[in-house]
């Protein structure tokens, strides 16, 4: 009798449901070699803010005697001019080490740079960790500008459609009727130098607000598609039901469900932005009184005539290693955000 | 059929202007009033400001003064009097010009239509063998690989995609041009014009096909692995056709719309040519042009070159939309 029915009833467990979102970091965690990569994406981000945190406050506590860290002291010369990395030795007769006098001491000093350094002396391993500043800084930027742009705009296009979408579809064309490089090329030439509403658009300004500018196209055209074809489900229905205004059902229940479209838009866009840099920063239009890795790359043309390759190579690698690690974990994103996309 | 492309036609309308407002406003309104910098920094005023004349920076951007246009009108006869409207506001002669095709003179006194008319050969000879390799190359490999799906050799090149993918385009052009060029001596490092073109342009032309091996080979091979997980493939296989005649005969012809319509809409980019690659061997065409003019701040030069390409690119664009329309009769006339 007494193990047939039990006398005390308990509430059946809830079933915890698993969302989008949960579902899609689980599938994540089991992709080893995305995390890999994710880790490496972080660790960049990572190395940027630390430098931007230290110059900081390098400018705050200067006077007081604060140094900085010296591996972001990309400003002195650690050596003479283009002194080769020290690991050249491995394979060539020549030693990798130097004597050397600075300027600022008349004794003379024995030194290596496992990186080398350039033309002035600077050592080419300090300015490839501050190129990663320059770089995420201006690929953080671009990417929120175009975001800001072509996600409201492609919002209300979607949801509105008649004249506004009209107006909207319109500009986007035309925008993608001139060729993306050019485009670009022309925002960066003429926003150089000029001060909108009371900012100078100096350097990394300059380029990310031009990258911002001309990039929004893709999002919004993706957004618009979206809504449209979301806008006649039901819970639309149900909230506009509810007396919810247009702007709270394109910005709090329509946008919520197209975020994983932004999310992974956003990190496939993010390698485009870092080469995008490297190219204009190549032709003068960039960053140029900081270290960039396109400014490297432009040094190295000269550079390279008198074989010094390190400079070139330490940025080459710097690009590509965060380029490889975003493009893979971009797809694994999309894999494991987009179920439609997913292929057995 | 008619009626759609002269809807079409029709539709180019507002793109055209849109386009000539961007390079307004970023030209003339944000680029300013350059006639100083023309003119040199020890010009007099009244060359700076027949300088201003000639470009007619002197003229309000848009608004145009109407009495004098209606009084030349009345004296001159409709001709002097359209003309006179049209000079009225730095936006009309803006889109006079272009649409007149004349754009007037470089910064060097050159004029812009000789310039690109120069530049169009050079760079033609590099993209167009470019291109037509790299198409070759990237859809046979595509077939290989679609076909040998989920094997070793499709995941290793995929791998290879990607790190290619991952690679800075500068870098391949710089590093190539070291080692090929300067250091193993096999092509010329620059241009020389009295050399043929077709032997410098080879190695840009190597270069340029290594660095679109990755982004092209990953779009082809998505192509040929959605054509060949259909069933109309394993039916071929099943009636015991040979591998060679369903992937040649079958999988590629229904692979070529999304394939033609990737070549047709790169076809205008082809006369742009490669800005870098031309930069760094020194092949006069017009990526070189850009590239000078970006480093001169010459804005009429870049002003015409945007906006013939963006003039291309609504052409082919629309011949790419009649021709679906032609050959795939599920397109619906809208």
């Amino acid at each position: 009798m007494s193990n047939s029915t039990p006398t005390t009833k308990t509430a059946p467990k809830p079933i915890k449901g698993r969302s989008l979102w949960s579902d899609a970091i689980r599938r994540l965690r089991k992709r080893r070699f995305a995390m890999v990569c994710f880790f490496i994406v972080m660790l960049y981000f990572v190395l940027a803010g630390v430098i931007f945190v230290d110059e900081q406050l390098k400018e705050s506590f200067g006077e007081k005697g604060y140094q900085g860290i010296p591996a972001f002291r990309w400003k002195e010369s650690v050596g003479p001019s283009y002194a080769p990395p020290v690991w050249k030795s491995l394979w060539s007769e020549e030693p990798g080490q130097f004597t050397w006098t600075p300027e600022d001491s008349d004794t003379e000093e024995t030194g290596w740079t496992s990186f080398g350094t350039d033309f002035l002396g600077q050592s080419t391993w300090r300015k490839t960790l501050y190129g990663a500043k320059t770089s995420i800084t201006v690929a953080v930027c671009a990417s929120f500008i175009s975001l800001l742009i072509g996600v409201p705009l492609g919002a209300i296009a979607g949801y509105y459609r008649g004249k506004t979408d009209d107006i909207i579809v319109w500009l986007y064309t035309t925008l993608a009727t001139i060729p993306y490089l050019i485009l670009l090329m022309a925002f960066a030439l003429v926003l150089k130098g000029k001060t909108v509403f009371g900012i100078p658009l100096r350097g990394a300004t300059a380029v990310y607000l031009a990258m911002g500018l001309t990039s929004w196209v893709g999002i919004c055209r993706l957004i618009r598609g979206e809504v449209i074809k979301r806008k006649e489900s039901e819970y639309v229905l149900a909230a506009r039901a509810m007396g919810c205004s247009d702007m709270r059902i394109i910005f709090f229940h329509l946008l919520p469900n197209v975020f994983h479209i932004i999310i992974i838009n956003f990190s496939l866009r993010f390698v485009g932005f870092i080469q995008a840099e490297v190219i204009l920063s190549f032709l003068g239009l960039g960053e140029t009184d900081k270290p960039s890795w396109g400014g490297m790359i432009d040094a190295a043309r000269t550079e390279l005539a008198r074989d010094v390759w390190w400079e070139m190579t330490a940025a080459t690698l710097a690009v590509f290693f965060i380029s490889l690690a975003l493009n893979i974990f971009g797809d694994a994103l999309r894999d494991c955000l987009d179920p439609k996309l997913r292929v057995d | 059929m008619t009626a759609y492309i002269i809807r079409r036609l029709l539709y180019m309308i507002p793109i055209v202007v849109g386009v000539l407002l961007i390079t307004f406003v970023l030209f003339t309104v944000i680029g300013g009033d350059i006639s100083q910098q023309i003119a040199g920094k020890n010009a007099d005023a009244e060359t700076v400001a027949e300088i201003r004349a000639e470009y007619g920076f002197d003229k309000p951007y848009f608004k145009v003064e109407m009495a004098p246009v209606r009084e030349s009108f009345k004296e001159d006869g409709f001709k002097a009097g359209m003309k006179s409207f049209f000079e009225g506001s730095q936006f009309l002669r803006h889109f006079k010009n272009a649409v007149t095709f004349n754009f007037g003179r470089a910064m060097d006194r050159q004029k812009i239509s000789e310039k690109i008319l120069q530049g169009v050969g050079p760079s033609l000879s590099l993209t167009v063998p470019m291109f037509i390799a790299s198409l070759i190359i990237t859809i046979s490999l595509a077939l290989a690989v679609a076909f040998l799906r989920g094997t070793a050799w499709d995941f290793g090149t995929v791998v290879l995609c990607v790190i290619l993918m991952s690679v800075p385009y500068l870098s391949f052009i710089i590093f190539g041009q070291y080692i090929f060029a300067y250091k193993l001596d096999l092509f010329p490092i620059y241009y020389n014009p009295t050399e043929p073109m077709s032997f410098s342009v080879i190695l840009p032309i190597l270069i340029g096909i290594v660095a679109s091996l990755g982004p092209g080979l990953r779009f082809y091979r998505t192509v040929m692995l959605d054509e060949i997980r259909s069933d109309y493939v394993r039916t071929a296989f099943a009636k015991g056709l040979t591998a060679r005649v369903v992937l040649f005969k079958h999988v590629l012809k229904n692979a070529m719309i999304p394939i033609v319509t990737n070549v047709v809409m790169s076809l205008p980019r082809l006369v742009l040519g490669s800005l870098l690659l031309e930069r760094f061997f020194g092949i006069p065409g017009l990526g070189y042009l850009m590239v000078e003019s970006i480093a001169g701040r010459d804005f009429f030069v870049l002003n015409a070159m945007t906006f013939m390409m963006a003039l291309l690119i609504v052409i082919f664009t629309l011949l790419t939309d009649i021709c679906y329309a032609w050959v795939d009769p599920r397109v619906k006339f809208e």
